[in-house]
């Protein structure tokens, strides 16, 4: 459906994006997730035809652009739904719904799919947040739009908001079987909407994935710390596989380990969640501080011998500061493993 | 991505014929005689001297009245407000005529009344007029610092053990000094230029002066005079350009409750004022009308002072929109309005003496309705683009991509959401420079092509022959454009915050 081959987007002379690969299928959501100013929304730009590519080529459908073969805006057929929402000032919810839309069916259709129909006369400055930002979806979708673009959708609304729209909007992009790219900077929303999620920084696009693989199996630190928390934990590779200072556990798979490892070393990426702690006077840490979070508790243990380390359980495991408790890895599934790092 | 660029064209081309003027005076002044038989020693001393007289008047009425109507339980105060900024929109030269006429042996006052009062001429007399139109600058830039000052502050000083008059003295007043300089500073600016009062009243300042030269021939020594007060306004614009305003967020705004006595006062004080620079004209030219009706009045003058100024602002408004565009756009566009607006700083006359010598080079130009159109575009154009600058940066670089994203093409997203938002700046604009054509005076008595009177200029020329009963119609009809224009600028602020919040 799409596909972006080795783009480059420069402005003046702050190079923004290079050697971006990305493709996405029929019907398929693509998360872009990212620090700010790392280029994710540059892409869109790209993609929608705001920005001109200094390189590369963007295939949408049939249409192929690149440096020197442009496809203005109006003729991709590209879906933006921008971060301030963009919604014309002067025109009611209805008609920017039906900006270039004959069909009064069809704007009443998508008014009615996200729940507008008592503001289809309403001014956008008399809307709250959420409401414009379920305009400006319609708005695209109305247009039958071969792609959808977000760029950051749900970073003007405030939170209680942002949980319950993120799913609306991408059970409204799955109904209309669209596909899209859905720029974002928080990581929570990238791995939960995203089909397949890709991590940018400056620039440049680290690792394209399912959430699930680019969140347990990521391939640079980078990846590994921007998706969530964790520690990377020294490693020795040994017959059967990488031993952690925590424990006699098998972290990590051996193939992988020997693609990396130097002089019998690895680090081992471990997540809050990959630890589990128990109260034991033998035990091999003790406990900093702990926070309670609702659900879980968050610990900080130092180990008698090693760094220190934070895990999260359940609520119920209730340990005090200082206290000696005994810390095992968890994980069943292998944990990422990077080179050494330079000590 | 191409109309910037053509905005920036047209900017530097905008740019370059507002400062085309100033290098015609250049041009025209070499060689020009320099002995004014220590003439100039006189003009540049009245000049100054009406500056600073009008200056310090505006600022020890202005700040006061700004004080009273921004912080104080004085009931209706926005109706004073409203009242007490009235004079801003009176042209000076209404006001000069009026106390010129109404005062000294044989005036007005002493026909109607039997009083005898003394003439209002010279520079006292100019500094009293300038100040009753021109201290509503004041009151408007030291209001709007005031509004920004956090209430809580003079109480913290009164708890301290200062009295009221001490804590605005000492915590107040050091906080607003920069909006005081902003308004004495476009004081001066008004008062260097402005023309009408010290002819009028009969001070030989430099606007009088360039005219005495034009009349006797002198062009080249009008040029050099221009000059010379051009260096003075542009010494006003540097210090204006340096005086910068701090911004606060008021915690909670200070409120001054007014003992009888003193509201009392202040009342009356304010009922003088506003009856010396709106009611005292008004009932000279009222009277006029009443003795000697409106049967010489030619109904004609009516068109011929709207005429250009319909062209003007048609003119204004289509060499604006480039302007504001690239001003909306970047920092060149931003300079170049900057340039593009100094027209506003330049007096009516000098502009006036810089388009006749253009004239007479460019024989096509020569006393045509063109070039006091050009007059006016250079000189108003400012106010187009601050209209519609405001509603230019409404058109956000988004709402035009999601218009072409949605399928629309350039010219249809254009059509359709740049045109309907840039639209009420327009008409806005329009109507500002409108206003303010038809009541302009130096430049439309310099440039208009012959036999062509305008309400300004038969005001004018009814002073010089002194048959004052013929001005009651043109000099009411001009007040009356005035009210008009006061109600547009009063209700400029609120419609576009209407606007913006629907």
């Amino acid at each position: 459906m799409l596909a972006i081959r080795d783009l480059t987007v420069r402005y003046r002379d702050r190079v923004a994006v290079e050697h971006f690969d990305l493709s996405v299928d029929a019907g398929e959501i693509v998360t872009l997730v990212g620090p700010t100013g790392c280029g994710k929304s540059s892409v869109l730009r790209a993609v929608a035809g705001l920005e001109r590519p200094a390189a590369g080529q963007i295939r949408i459908g049939e249409l192929t652009i690149d440096a020197r073969h442009d496809v203005p805006p109006e003729r991709r057929r590209t879906g933006l739904v921008f971060q301030d929402f963009a919604l014309f000032p002067h025109l009611s919810v209805a008609r920017n719904i039906g900006f270039r839309v004959s069909d009064p069916a069809v704007v009443d259709h998508w008014i009615a799919a996200l729940g507008l129909e008592s503001h289809r006369d309403a001014m956008p400055a008399t809307l709250s947040g959420g409401q414009k930002q379920r305009v400006a979806l319609a708005r695209a979708l109305a247009h039958a739009p071969a792609l959808v673009l977000l760029d950051e959708p749900l970073s003007n609304l405030d939170a209680a908001l942002k949980a319950s729209l993120r799913w609306q909007i991408r059970d409204a992009l799955k109904a209309a079987g669209v596909p899209a790219i859905w720029v974002t900077h928080d990581q929570d929303e990238a791995l939960s909407v995203g089909d397949r999620v890709g991590v940018m920084n400056a620039g440049r696009l680290e690792q394209v994935g399912e959430p699930e693989q680019c969140y347990r199996a990521p391939t640079t630190r980078f990846v590994a710390r921007f998706l969530g928390d964790g520690v990377f934990l020294r490693g020795r590779l040994s017959d059967g596989g990488v031993q952690t200072v925590v424990d006699r556990s098998v972290v990590g798979d051996v193939d992988a380990a020997r693609r990396v490892a130097r002089s019998g070393e690895v680090d081992v990426l471990v997540r809050p969640h990959d630890l589990d702690l128990e109260p034991d006077e033998r035990g091999n840490a003790r406990v900093v501080w702990g926070r309670y979070e609702g659900e879980t508790r968050l610990y900080a243990i130092r180990l008698h011998e090693g760094p220190e380390l934070q895990a999260r359980v359940s609520h119920e495991v209730r340990l005090a500061e200082g206290q000696t408790v005994q810390t095992r890895i968890s994980a069943r599934h292998a944990l990422a493993l990077f080179g050494p790092a330079e000590a | 991505m191409s109309r910037p660029a053509f905005s920036l064209i047209a900017s530097v081309l905008v740019a370059l014929a507002v400062l085309a003027p100033i290098g015609v005076l250049v041009n025209l002044s070499v060689g020009a005689d320099l002995d004014l038989g220590g003439q100039t020693t006189a003009i540049v001393a009245n000049t100054l001297g009406l500056t600073a007289l009008t200056v310090l008047g505006a600022v020890l009425v202005g700040v006061p009245m700004a004080l009273v109507t921004a912080h104080t339980d004085l009931p209706g105060r926005h109706v004073w407000l409203a009242l007490l900024a009235a004079p801003l929109a009176v042209p000076s030269y209404i006001g000069a005529f009026a106390y010129f006429a109404a005062f000294g042996p044989g005036g007005e006052v002493e026909t109607l009344t039997g009083l005898a009062t003394p003439p209002i001429r010279g520079l006292g007399g100019a500094a009293l007029v300038m100040t009753l139109y021109t201290y509503p600058f004041v009151l408007l830039t030291t209001r709007a610092s005031l509004r920004q000052l956090d209430g809580s502050l003079v109480d913290a000083a009164r708890s301290l053990g200062l009295p009221l008059g001490a804590a605005l003295w000492r915590v107040v007043l050091p906080r607003v000094r920069s909006g005081i300089a902003a308004g004495a500073l476009l004081v001066a600016l008004y008062t260097l230029s402005d023309f009408a009062t010290p002819a009028i009243l009969r001070l030989d300042t430099f606007t009088r002066i360039i005219y005495v030269e034009y009349n006797a021939f002198g062009l080249d020594r009008a040029a050099l005079l221009s000059l010379q007060l051009l260096v003075l306004v542009a010494v006003v614009l540097v210090l204006e350009s340096r005086v910068g305003v701090e911004r606060e967020t008021p915690q909670r705004r200070l409120e001054i409750s007014l003992r009888a006595g003193v509201r009392t006062g202040l009342t009356a004080i304010m009922v003088l004022v506003l009856a010396a620079a709106l009611a005292l004209p008004a009932m000279v030219f009222g009277a006029w009308l009443w003795r000697d009706g409106a049967g010489g009045f030619d109904p004609m003058l009516v068109w011929n002072s709207a005429y250009p100024a319909l062209l003007a602002a048609g003119a204004a408004v289509l060499v604006a929109l480039p302007v504001a565009q690239a001003a909306a756009a970047g920092t060149a566009g931003r300079w170049l309005e900057r340039i593009a607006t100094l027209g506003f700083g330049i007096p009516g006359i000098v502009m006036g003496t810089a388009l006749v010598y253009v004239g007479l080079q460019l024989d096509f130009l020569y006393q045509t309705l063109t070039l006091l159109v050009i007059g006016y575009v250079l000189r108003f154009l400012p106010l187009a683009v601050g209209a519609i600058r405001t509603s230019v940066a409404r058109v956000d670089a988004n709402l035009i991509g999601a218009a072409r994203s949605l399928g629309a093409p350039p010219l249809e997203a254009f059509r359709r959401v740049s045109l309907p938002l840039i639209l009420p700046g327009v008409v806005a604009g329009g109507a500002l420079v409108f206003l303010e054509a038809m009541r302009e005076l130096p430049a439309t008595l310099l440039l208009r092509p012959t036999g062509l009177e305008t309400l300004t200029t038969e005001l004018w020329q009814v002073y010089e022959a002194g048959y004052f009963g013929r001005a009651a119609m043109p000099g009411l009809l001009l007040i009356a454009v005035s009210a008009v224009a006061l109600v547009f600028m009063l209700s400029g602020e609120d419609r576009l915050t209407r606007r913006g919040s629907h």
